[in-house]
Parts: C-alpha cells; sequence; structure tokens
C-alpha cells in the first residue's frame, strides 16, 4: 500500500473503517466480533441503514430474498447471465451486467422503488385515502406494485405471509394499506398486487427509507442469476441460444 | 488507406448478418425498461469473453506481430491449444466460434480488406492461405477478422481494443434501444420450448387467503 500523503483530500465518515491488520468497525461496531451472527442480509441492511433489526424482522427479510432467487433461464436479467456464462465472461461482470439489466422500470430494482412510492404515498386515513386513489385513477396512473405483466398472480405473496406469520409477526399498517389497494384494485379494476407492493409496504413497515431499500434490495435477485449463469459456464461454449436474434424490427 | 480499411471493418462488423449474441445480451439487458447503460454494461462484459473477445482480438494482433508472411511460421503462430484460463479445448484466438455460413462471409470480408491493404497485407496472407491456416487454427472469426485489418492499418493493440470495443457497443447500444421500444412483450417469457430435466419435488401450496385472514389483511378487521 502506497505511504500516507497528508496532502491528498480527506475522506470523513462515520460509516466505517477498516484498520487493516488491526479491526474492522462498521457503524461502531467490531465487524469480526459483533456482526458475523447477523446473517449476510442482515449484515447488508445494517451496513445501508447503520440499524439492526430484531431476529424476527431479520428473518423474513432472509425469506423474502430467498423467495425471489428464480433459477431460470428464460427471465431477462437471467438470460444476460446465461449469455454470459456460456460466453465464459468473468462472473464478476457477469454479476454486474445482470445487476445492471435488473435496473428496469417494467419489473426489476426501477419498478421496486416506484412500488414503494407508492406504498408511502397512501394516505392512512381511510377518506383521505378514497380520495387518493379516485385522483389517481382519474389521471390513469399506473401504480407500480399492481398488476404483473407476466400470467397469474403473484406466487411470492402468499410465501411473504408465511414468513410474517411465521415469525410470529403481526401486518403493520403499510401492509394492511396494500392489500386494502390489492382488494379495491381487484374490485374495480381486475388488477392484483405483485410482490413488489408487499416487500415496499414491508420495509416501510421495519422502517426502511426508499433510499434505504433500494440500495439494500441490490442484491436479492443474485441466486437466480449465478445459477444459470453457473449452469451454462459447465457447458460447451456460445451453447446458450447459439445464433438466436430477436427480430424487434426498425 | 488505413482509414478507409477500418471504416470498411466498421461497416463491417456493423452488418445485421454480424450481429452475434453480444447484441442479443444488449437487447435482452433493456428488454425490461433499463437505461442503454444497462446494456453498455452488458454488451462490455460480453466482448470481454476470452474466446471471441477482447482477450482474443489482444492475443492475436500480439501472436502476429513480427510473424512474416510466411506460411509455417502463421501456422506455428497460431496452433491450437486448451486456453490457459478457461481451459475449452482446440482454442486459437480469433478462429473458431462461428457458422461456416458466416465463415464464408468472414473471407468475403477479408477479401474486400485485403483489396485496400493490397496483397503484402495480413488480411492478404489470410486469404491466399485460408486452407492451410484454417486447418491448424480452425476457420477465421469476425474477430480474428479485426485484428488483421487493425494490424494491416498499423493500429497497436490498445487503440485496437478501444475501437473494436466502442464500435461493439454503439451497435449493441443502438439495438437495446429497439428492445427497450419493443419492451418485454417482444422477450415472451414463455420463450419457445423449455425443458427442466432435473427432478421436481411435489408441488406445496399456501393458502393465500387463510393467511390473509391470519394476519389481518383481508379486509374484514375494521
Amino acid at each position: 500500500m502506497a505511504e500516507f500523503d497528508a496532502d491528498a483530500p480527506e475522506i470523513r465518515t462515520s460509516v466505517g473503517v477498516a484498520m487493516l491488520g488491526e479491526q474492522v468497525v462498521v457503524h461502531g461496531k467490531d465487524l469480526h466480533h459483533e456482526c458475523l451472527d447477523l446473517g449476510f442480509v442482515h449484515y447488508l441492511l445494517f451496513c445501508v441503514t447503520g440499524r439492526c433489526l430484531d431476529p424476527a424482522r431479520a428473518e423474513v427479510l432472509e425469506r423474502l430474498w430467498i423467495a425471489t432467487g428464480y433459477p431460470d433461464a428464460r427471465i431477462w436479467c437471467n438470460r444476460v447471465a446465461a449469455y454470459l456464462g456460456s460466453a465464459r465472461v468473468d462472473p464478476g461482470l457477469a454479476m454486474s451486467a445482470a445487476l445492471a439489466a435488473s435496473n428496469s422500470t417494467a419489473y426489476g430494482f426501477r419498478a421496486m422503488s416506484a412500488a414503494y412510492a407508492v406504498q408511502s404515498s397512501i394516505p392512512a386515513d381511510p377518506t383521505e385515502r378514497e380520495a387518493w386513489l379516485e385522483a389517481l385513477i382519474e389521471q390513469r396512473r399506473h401504480l407500480a406494485g399492481y398488476g404483473r405483466p407476466a400470467r397469474g398472480h403473484d406466487e411470492r405473496i402468499a410465501v411473504a405471509l408465511d414468513s410474517l406469520d411465521r415469525a410470529g409477526l403481526p401486518a403493520g399498517p403499510a401492509l394492511e394499506r396494500a392489500f386494502w389497494l390489492d382488494r379495491t384494485l381487484r374490485a374495480r379494476k381486475g388488477v392484483e398486487m405483485n410482490i413488489a407492493a408487499v416487500w415496499a409496504a414491508m420495509a416501510i413497515d421495519f422502517g426502511i427509507e426508499r433510499r434505504q431499500y433500494e440500495a439494500f434490495m441490490l442484491l436479492m435477485f443474485a441466486p437466480g442469476y449465478m445459477a444459470v449463469y453457473s449452469e451454462w459456464r459447465r457447458r460447451p461454449p456460445f451453447e446458450f441460444l447459439t445464433g438466436y436474434q430477436t427480430q424487434l424490427g426498425g | 488507406m488505413s482509414a478507409d480499411a477500418l471504416r470498411l471493418l466498421e461497416a463491417e462488423l456493423s452488418r445485421p448478418a454480424s450481429f452475434d449474441e453480444g447484441i442479443e445480451v444488449a437487447r435482452n439487458a433493456c428488454a425490461a425498461g433499463a437505461s442503454i447503460a444497462a446494456a453498455a454494461i452488458a454488451a462490455a462484459a460480453y466482448y470481454d469473453n476470452p474466446l471471441t473477445g477482447l482477450g482474443a482480438l489482444r492475443e492475436l494482433m500480439t501472436r502476429l506481430h513480427g510473424v512474416p508472411n510466411e506460411l509455417t511460421p502463421w501456422r506455428q503462430a497460431l496452433s491450437r491449444a486448451s486456453h490457459p484460463e478457461t481451459d475449452d479445448v482446440d482454442f486459437t484466438p480469433g478462429f473458431g466460434f462461428v457458422t461456416p455460413l458466416r465463415a464464408e462471409r468472414v473471407l468475403v470480408a477479408c477479401g474486400e480488406l485485403a483489396e485496400l491493404a493490397g496483397p503484402a497485407s495480413r488480411c492478404g496472407f489470410m486469404l491466399q492461405h485460408q486452407r492451410s491456416i484454417s486447418d491448424v487454427a480452425g476457420p477465421l472469426n469476425e474477430t480474428g477478422l479485426a485484428a488483421l485489418a487493425y494490424l494491416d492499418a498499423g493500429v497497436d493493440v490498445e487503440s485496437a481494443e478501444r475501437r473494436w470495443l466502442c464500435c461493439k457497443l454503439s451497435i449493441g447500444v443502438a439495438e437495446a434501444q429497439k428492445a427497450r421500444r419493443a419492451g418485454i412483450a417482444a422477450f415472451p417469457f414463455s420463450f419457445g420450448p423449455y425443458v427442466y430435466d432435473g427432478p421436481r419435488p411435489a408441488p406445496m401450496s399456501l393458502d393465500r387467503r387463510a393467511l390473509e385472514r391470519k394476519l389481518g389483511l383481508d379486509g374484514q378487521h375494521g
């Protein structure tokens, strides 16, 4: 490592410090002595927020993450990973590419962030809530977190509710509002909620802010990317959809 | 002369018939509405692949740099071996991993480049001895064609990497924009036949409505 340079610009932070060979401190905790029992998902949340959750809520988040690691190469971001595994691209670049592809508006991170915005804007007061929804319907606004472009209902919702139930946790007020909106939209528009609404509502109930949520949720699809990447990395090179070109017109 | 050859090479790489899986990767990256930055990242990752990407371009240029246009040294430089990083067998950078149809087209393009660069060029030599060379190395692919064109044009390896990647990214990003406009419907989830041939456990179901009732989410609890 280079010598200390007193003229270099200062970096002032309260997140943490790595005193190499000595100690690593994260948000005031000793990484190697106070954080190892958190579990990876909880530790990531701690890094993002500086806050630890109780074990029950941490377990719910862990289960939400596992429940969406889908190893199916038909999913667009996984397909990117499959191509890159097949071409022997280094896994770090493949992961970056799949993550970047997931930063999308129809599904993925931007859709999830938009769903958080919807959930956090639902008024607590029932009368205000009705007026809020009327206004949105009148403006023909898309409500992120409701409607699923893929067919059928979202199978992850029951899993999320079961995780909450297993952890002995009650539904929080944001989750109650999310389901109110689901019932109302189903009745009025035939539109069902998708998991992005549930994730966002749970995050709000767990005290995770929107920007924290955006930074925290990023790796939840990674098991799916890497399952697909690894399979196609094991096979002969360039075997994934060899020669296939999507026909898009001009 | 060099500028003309480089323009011709880039036109060749931009032909739809030359589109490879890297272009498809870029399209997929934007299929669900991501920024073209995602396409650039995904395509850049693809074109970093060691078999037909930047590694192969660099390696072929390095191997042929300083090799005279004589068959024996070319054949020695291009003999196939296991790839040192990926362990894929029978690898020569710039050769192989190409369909017969595209290999034919690559040779046509090699001829067009040779006309510009002259018979003493790398492209000219390749074309003249393509049968003998492909015996040891396999068919010339588009990355190999680019490497020969860059050597003929006197482009150094680092500049060649930059030019080649920028050219590929430009094509990929343009296709990704089309994909983004077309939307996810152009990439249907039920994408052709999909066969899962691993074991399958008995499906288990959760009663969502019962869970909603239990958690007070069914609208019956005030």
